[in-house]
């Protein structure tokens, strides 16, 4: 037997809640998740993630598609490192996702709650005044009177509701509240946010992007086969696209030609002519920041270059390819490469590499470089190929590059053929195969084009989330409360003024207001020199 | 919290964010296509033959305009013809496959009362041209610098990649699509089932499991 009781049953320690059931869990974590620490950490951890997405170049984005390519080639090593982690494709990423939702999920948790309470204390009527309301509280203003209370009462709330205050009398005591519209300021930020969010998704999710390279004289129309690159989001609908055609009847590329600046491009003009799908033809331009607006799909002009005009005559002298081949420019000056495929050239087919340059210095020596990205001059410099171009087995080429595996190089003196050719000017090839003239130079224009079905609801909402937080951030919420009472004889006028906000009350208005109803003048500062004023 | 609770608190909450990432997958994980021209033509799709029941179809197509052959046609003077329209270009090595196909198919069909249009995108005539003759096709080629007239056919049914061929019926409407090389069997198959239609005689049962 022991000398102390013991308690039969060990009791928990102190700092043990009670247990919390599967619910309570639930709830726990739910809170956890819409609290404002997490909204906030969320937040901080959408914007780092963000940062790989902006600094590394990404897969299919349509101002730059082969950046990702170009980025591997500079690094060789990095570039797998960085794919392995997912870097090239952050915001197509799982885990961005996931924080994508678990921040909307989270704001939606927050904020839900806190516009109930923002909308109940718009709602709210003002407080009366404690009944132990001293005039010795800060900021109070006090003051003896002989009117009745009901008058003082009364002059007060004019006073207040002059100043557009929400004022509510008793016999001798005065509530009033104004700055509501803070707390609307306030919730209408809030909601916007959200608003801005579902609008960002939704653009994200229906929308598109996509890019076509259109040559003068040919045109493009919106279907998805038509498209040279197309980036759907996850639940666009690829067969619904907005029907148009619209056809470049002439690209306008003006050049800078005098001074430091000589060579850079001025002005992009194209003249298009746009059908819609009532069959109405309307001709418009589309400048660089002008776009053609069909319907919420967008084509901007993004890029220009050249399509030299050749002519290929087979061996047997059939014309087998006659119009323009679109190159691809590779630097300022427009220098641009491109291949020609004439696969229907007979007795064997004809390949050709060529580097279009716009402007050739007159003196044309070797090696020939381009000097200026306008077509001033342009030489045509050919290398040609023969043999089998490897589409016969149905398996999808590149028009930009020449599959040289199964072609033999055309020499001439045991050296590749390779002639720059004027316009209008043709180089036969040896062996009877054929030839190639050079007719001249279009342009084609680069068309990238976007639908984005979220930008009016986020343009609404990010205007309303402004006006809410310039509205929430300047106007003073604050109470006036006055208390009239009998106090030793006297009739006592107690008035204090709260401020709600950080800002307090404006300046001066309790003065105004206290002296409009009636408070008599105070007592003047005493002058710096020290003496008295008499009263 | 004591372990064992903050056990089952990181259970709860690792759940959470495995079932947001999934959800997050699958919802924004969309059928990214990156398909461009430098692969000229894209022909992988998850349903390459679609045929469209009768009580489906909709308005007949209008698809007009000049051909490679320097004539004028419109699809609206076949009405009463099964219509084979191609959609094609010399420069899409796809096409050379099917190439074959199509001219023999035209020929043995000619006089059934089926005929056969092409549709020449982004390409030249005189290119255009040097691929009929190697490949023997005498049907017209309407030429479409702009994509109108697969823009028209787009209207009706999926079109996304070069080469597709569509089948009108007797009416010109939109009756049955093959995205990619056209096979033999199958170009065959249903412009049979197609000629079939008119005559009053049942359709094969294999139409329906073609889908």
């Amino acid at each position: 037997m022991t000398l102390v009781d013991e308690p039969t049953q060990v009791r928990p320690p102190a700092d043990h809640g009670p247990e919390l059931g599967p619910v309570g869990l639930l709830r726990w974590a739910w809170r956890r998740l819409t609290s404002m620490r997490t909204a906030l950490i969320l937040l901080a951890l959408l914007a780092i993630a963000a940062v790989p997405g902006t600094l590394l170049p990404q897969r299919g984005v349509a101002t730059d598609p082969r950046a990702v390519a170009r980025f591997a080639q500079e690094n060789p090593d990095l570039a797998p490192v960085l794919d392995a982690l997912g870097l090239f494709e952050v915001f197509a990423a799982p885990w961005f996702a996931a924080i994508y939702l678990l921040l909307l999920v989270s704001l939606t948790g927050c904020v839900l709650p806190r516009c109930l309470v923002l909308w109940r204390a718009w709602r709210s009527p003002p407080p009366m005044p404690p009944s132990r309301l001293e005039a010795t509280s800060p900021g109070a203003v006090s003051w003896e009177t002989s009117d009745t209370a009901d008058e003082v009462v009364q002059r007060l709330a004019a006073q207040l509701r002059r100043r557009r205050f929400r004022v509510r009398v008793t016999r001798a005591a005065v509530g009033a509240e104004t700055g509501h519209v803070r707390e609307l300021g306030n919730l209408a930020f809030h909601l916007s946010l959200l608003v801005l969010l579902v609008g960002v998704a939704l653009g994200n999710l229906y929308g598109f992007e996509g890019r076509v390279i259109v040559q003068e004289g040919a045109g493009f129309s919106n279907t998805r086969s038509q498209y040279d690159e197309f980036w759907p989001g996850p639940r666009t609908d690829e067969d619904r696209l907005t029907p148009f055609s619209m056809t470049l009847n002439d690209l306008a590329v003006r050049y800078e030609t005098e001074g430091a600046r000589r060579g850079e491009p001025r002005d992009f003009r194209a003249d298009v002519t746009v059908t819609g799908s009532d069959g109405a033809e309307r001709d418009t331009e589309i400048r660089v920041n002008s776009p053609l607006d069909v319907g919420g799909t967008k084509m901007f002009l993004t890029g220009n270059g050249y399509a030299p005009v050749v002519t290929v005559r087979d061996g047997l002298g059939d014309t087998v390819f006659s119009g323009p081949v679109t190159f691809l420019p590779l630097d300022g000056m427009n220098t641009s490469e491109g291949v020609i495929k004439a696969p229907d050239a007979r007795p064997q087919q004809l390949g050709f590499e060529g580097v279009l340059l716009p402007t050739v210095s007159s003196s044309l020596e070797t090696p020939l470089v381009s000097v200026f990205p306008d077509a001033l001059a342009p030489v045509l410099v050919v290398t040609a190929w023969t043999g089998d171009l490897g589409m016969s087995d149905g398996a999808p080429q590149s028009v930009f590059q020449l599959d040289t595996s199964d072609l033999d190089q055309v020499e001439v003196d045991g050296e590749p053929l390779a002639e720059g050719l004027v316009v209008g000017q043709t180089v036969e090839l040896p062996d009877g195969l054929g030839s190639i003239t050079f007719d001249g130079v279009t342009r084609f224009a680069n068309f990238q084009i976007a639908s984005d079905p979220g930008k009016e609801i986020s343009l609404v909402a990010a205007i309303l989330l402004l006006v809410g937080l310039t509205v929430s951030l300047t106007v003073r919420r604050r109470r006036v409360l006055a208390l009239v009472r009998d106090v030793g004889g006297h009739r006592e006028v107690v008035v204090v003024s709260r401020g709600l906000t950080r800002l307090g009350p404006p300046a001066g208005e309790l003065a105004a207001v206290t002296a409009a109803a009636g408070r008599p003048a105070p007592l003047p500062e005493p002058s710096p020199s020290g003496h008295e004023e008499p009263q | 919290m004591e372990g064992r609770r903050r056990g089952w608190v990181v259970l709860v909450v690792a759940v959470v964010i495995a079932v947001a990432v999934a959800l997050g997958w699958s919802a924004l994980r969309g059928d990214t296509s990156p398909g461009g021209a430098d692969q000229a033509a894209t022909t992988a799709s998850a349903d390459p033959v679609l045929v469209v029941g009768e009580a489906d179809r909709g308005e007949p197509v209008a698809l007009s305009g000049s051909t490679i052959q320097g004539s004028q046609m419109s699809v609206a003077d076949l009405v009463g013809d099964v219509v084979v329209v191609n959609v094609w270009g010399s420069w899409c090595a796809p096409c050379r496959e099917e190439a074959p196909v199509l001219a023999a198919a035209s020929r043995d069909y000619a006089a059934r009362g089926v005929s056969f249009v092409g549709v020449n995108v982004r390409d030249n005539r005189a290119a255009a041209l040097a691929f009929e003759e190697r490949y023997g096709i005498t049907y017209p080629s309407i030429e479409d610098p702009d994509g109108r007239a697969v823009l028209a056919l787009s209207g009706y049914v999926p079109a996304r990649a070069v080469p597709v061929t569509v089948l009108l019926d007797r009416e010109g409407r939109v009756a049955a699509r093959v995205l990619g090389v056209v096979s033999d069997d199958i170009l065959r198959g249903l412009t049979d089932d197609l000629l079939a239609e008119s005559d009053g005689t049942p359709t094969s049962a294999s139409t329906a499991v073609r889908e």
